[in-house]
């Protein structure tokens, strides 16, 4: 069967009707938002360029797909376009908004009628970008009409909560410092990671911490707190490429994302330059300066499939890694790093559950003349768990007490503790100075020789019966903050001693200028000068100065006999070690009366 | 140097011819027995005859276009594209069209060679 050829009417008619055709589709393709003609089973028929654009795909490529598969996700990795609810809008249509994860994030309204008129039925459907319209104003006045819609009718109340909290939802921007907030950055890191499986490449997080952000808080309040974080936001921004992203996690926290980085001394020299970048001064009212300063713990991938959440928990590692660094406060995530911070977290819970349980324990180890063994003072030493050998010791513990602040309170229970011990001394006749250990961190909170000097008060101990044992590090570090709150001390009576001695500093040159009454020479001396001249002269020498310069010189671990008689020999009196005892609970020699080798004991100095 | 119709016409290939309104004006025999078309079945029909549902509409405007304006983007190169078998099949086909003027009208002439597998996704934009 042939069709008979068109007539000239027709010819003119098909013509006219093609030109219209042409001009409208010609039309449509020059308007900026996304339109779409689907079947009723959403399989497209027709689109325009801005569609294309929208998913930027080819219009060949996607004629007879179906749309629900090929709009974009929304934030939350879910379709913007429910199938179900367009089928049951009817001849009214509908209306939603959507934010998609395209960097930076896109906001749509989207609109949909069905053709009725039509027997099949096909979907119009308008995508329009109201990117440009989304603010957090925005957000808050919707908020605001739902509040008020909410008032007005009780019967809402569940459908417009359920209004607000998806609102809330889609607020992506830290509204301090304008960068995308955790869901922002989530949504770009999705990106990045969607970007990597179809095109290999490496994903480098950088997570900034900024170093002592709470002292700025707490010291010229919240309002300069969210200036520096606006700063810091400026100054790294300004040191990254376009396509990175910035983003603010909270608190003072930030997350780079970038593309741009292919290897690891690459990666480090960013986090370089971000530190130069942000260590710029900073000054508060024309007044303190700030020197700000940040750890970057870093993680890269090449792995398109590792989720979000693996890759910040990486890259936060890092950086907790990061400020356990002296200096260089930059640190790559390895595997190690895992079971070293995991480590370090069941050890700060151990700590602080010791803490808030109050199961730590002072043990007392004796300080004795060495000529007749009595007993001078005694020094108390923490311990974490009572009668748990298995117990974090001190040389772990303390430092993460430090780096944690737990050094704070830990240090008040010492010394509450060491007062309640001479408290109970004093009762029962047996007063000695009891000597405790004083980290750097305590000395330079304010008011800490007040508080001592209060509790003593409150507790109603005489202060001379306490001794502070100080490493010199911080007392020449910080000589003027230190040495005010020292001499304040010691004028109320108590002792100072200068622990470790010969460790650190060139301390002999030291000695006359610091507030102290005694010297306490490092075992490691003790434990060679025997069989090392150099040790032992070094030693005489120590005990000489101090004896010139009115200061007391206690050795420390002491261990033998010839030892003890060796340091009398050089002229000390006092010393400390396991010869006289181990550091006990209850200090035995107060029971019995002596101290190690069943030596007779002389009343402790009287303070 | 642009391939011509009369050079499609001549090919292995199933090749078709259509009119400046869209209406079919022959086909080959290789054209009829991969398709399953006759030349009967489809002379003086429209070509989105042959063509899926989904892919009518554009079609026709981009037909419409092309001869307002002249200009296509489809022409001379390779597209990939389901074609409709006379039983409803669709069989996925690679379209190369050329267009001449004839007098003052345009024909158009195609070679439709089945290819397995999906359409290519990447095929450039814009039929017509």
């Amino acid at each position: 069967m042939t069709m008979d050829s068109p007539s000239a009417v027709e010819i003119e008619l098909i013509r006219e009707l093609r030109q219209t055709l042409s001009r409208l589709e010609a039309a449509l393709s020059q308007i900026s938002d996304g339109l779409v003609i689907t079947n009723r089973n959403g399989q497209i028929l027709w689109c325009n360029s801005a569609f294309t654009r929208l998913i930027d795909q080819p219009r060949l490529a996607i004629l007879g797909e179906t749309i629900y598969d090929l709009i974009p996700r929304d934030a939350e990795g879910c379709s913007i376009l429910n199938p179900s609810a367009v089928r049951a809008s009817g001849a009214k249509g509908g209306t939603s908004k959507a934010l998609i994860c395209r960097n930076p994030v896109q906001a749509l309204a989207i609109e949909w009628r069905q053709v009725f008129q039509e027997q099949e039925r096909p979907v119009i459907f308008c995508f329009r970008d109201v990117s440009m319209r989304l603010s957090i104003q925005e957000l808050k006045l919707e908020a605001e009409q739902s509040e008020r819609r909410r008032q007005q009718t009780e019967s809402l109340n569940e459908q417009l909560l359920h209004e607000q909290q998806a609102l809330a939802a889609k607020v992506v921007e830290c509204p301090v410092t304008g960068l995308p907030n955790r869901r922002g950055l989530a949504l770009r890191m999705n990106i990045a990671l969607a970007e990597l499986k179809s095109q290999p490449g490496q994903l480098t997080i950088l997570f900034c911490d900024l170093n002592r952000f709470k002292e700025t808080n707490d010291l010229h309040g919240h309002q300069v707190g969210d200036e520096l974080l606006i700063e810091v936001a400026r100054r790294l921004q300004s040191s990254l490429r376009r396509n990175d992203t910035l983003s603010r996690l909270g608190g003072d926290e930030f997350v780079i994302v970038t593309t741009n980085i292919t290897n690891q001394s690459d990666a480090i020299l960013l986090a370089e330059r971000l530190q130069v970048a942000l260590g710029e001064p900073w000054t508060v009212d024309n007044q303190t300066i700030i020197h700000p300063s940040m750890s970057i713990g870093i993680t890269m991938t090449t792995d398109a499939q590792i989720s979000t959440e693996e890759l910040l928990r990486r890259a936060d590692l890092a950086m907790y890694d990061a400020k356990t660094k002296k200096n260089h406060h930059i640190s790559i995530y390895e595997t190690s790093i895992d079971a070293r911070v995991k480590q370090e977290i069941f050890q700060r819970r151990q700590l602080q559950e010791a803490i808030q349980e109050q199961t730590m324990q002072l043990v007392f180890q004796p300080i004795v003349n060495l000529k007749d063994g009595s007993i001078h003072a005694v020094e108390g030493l923490l311990r974490l768990r009572r009668d748990d050998p298995n117990a974090m010791p001190p040389t772990k513990f303390i430092p993460i007490a430090e780096q944690t602040g737990l050094i704070l309170p830990l240090g008040k229970w010492v010394i509450t503790a060491a007062m309640h011990e001479i408290r109970r001394r004093v009762k029962v006749g047996q007063e000695s100075i009891i000597s405790i250990n004083v980290s750097p961190i305590q000395l330079k909170e304010r008011g800490f020789s007040q508080w001592i000097l209060q509790r003593a008060d409150t507790m109603n101990i005489d202060p001379a019966w306490l001794a502070l044992e100080v490493t010199e590090t911080i007392l020449i570090e910080q000589p003027e903050l230190t040495t005010g709150e020292l001499r304040l001390l010691r004028k109320a009576g108590i002792k100072v001693y200068l622990d470790d001695f010969g460790t650190g500093y060139s301390s002999m040159s030291w000695l006359a200028r610091l507030p102290i009454d005694a010297i306490k020479i490092d075992k490691s001396f003790t434990a060679g000068f025997l069989f090392d001249a150099r040790k032992e002269k070094v030693i005489r020498s120590m005990i000489s100065l101090a004896q010139e310069l009115g200061l007391e010189v206690i050795c420390e671990g002491i261990e033998t006999e010839q030892q003890r008689q060796g340091l009398l020999t050089m002229g000390s009196t006092l010393g400390q070690g396991f010869l006289f005892g181990h550091p006990e609970p209850v200090q035995p020699s107060l029971q019995s009366g002596t101290a190690g080798q069943g030596k007779s004991m002389a009343p402790g100095r009287s303070p | 140097m642009a391939i011509s119709i009369a050079e499609l016409r001549t090919g292995s290939a199933p090749f078709i011819l259509v009119d400046s309104f869209g209406l079919v004006i022959s086909i080959n025999e290789v054209f009829e027995q991969v398709y399953g078309w006759s030349e009967d079945n489809l002379r003086g029909r429209p070509l989105s005859r042959i063509l899926p549902g989904a892919f009518q509409m554009s079609h026709q405007l981009g037909f419409s276009r092309f001869q307002t304006t002249e200009q296509s983007t489809i022409l001379g190169h390779p597209l990939r594209l389901k074609t409709i078998c006379k039983d409803g099949t669709e069989i996925n086909s690679s379209h190369f069209i050329v267009a001449e003027k004839d007098g003052d009208r345009w024909i158009f002439g195609a070679t439709l060679t089945p290819i397995d597998g999906e359409p290519d996704l990447t095929s450039p934009p814009n039929p017509g």
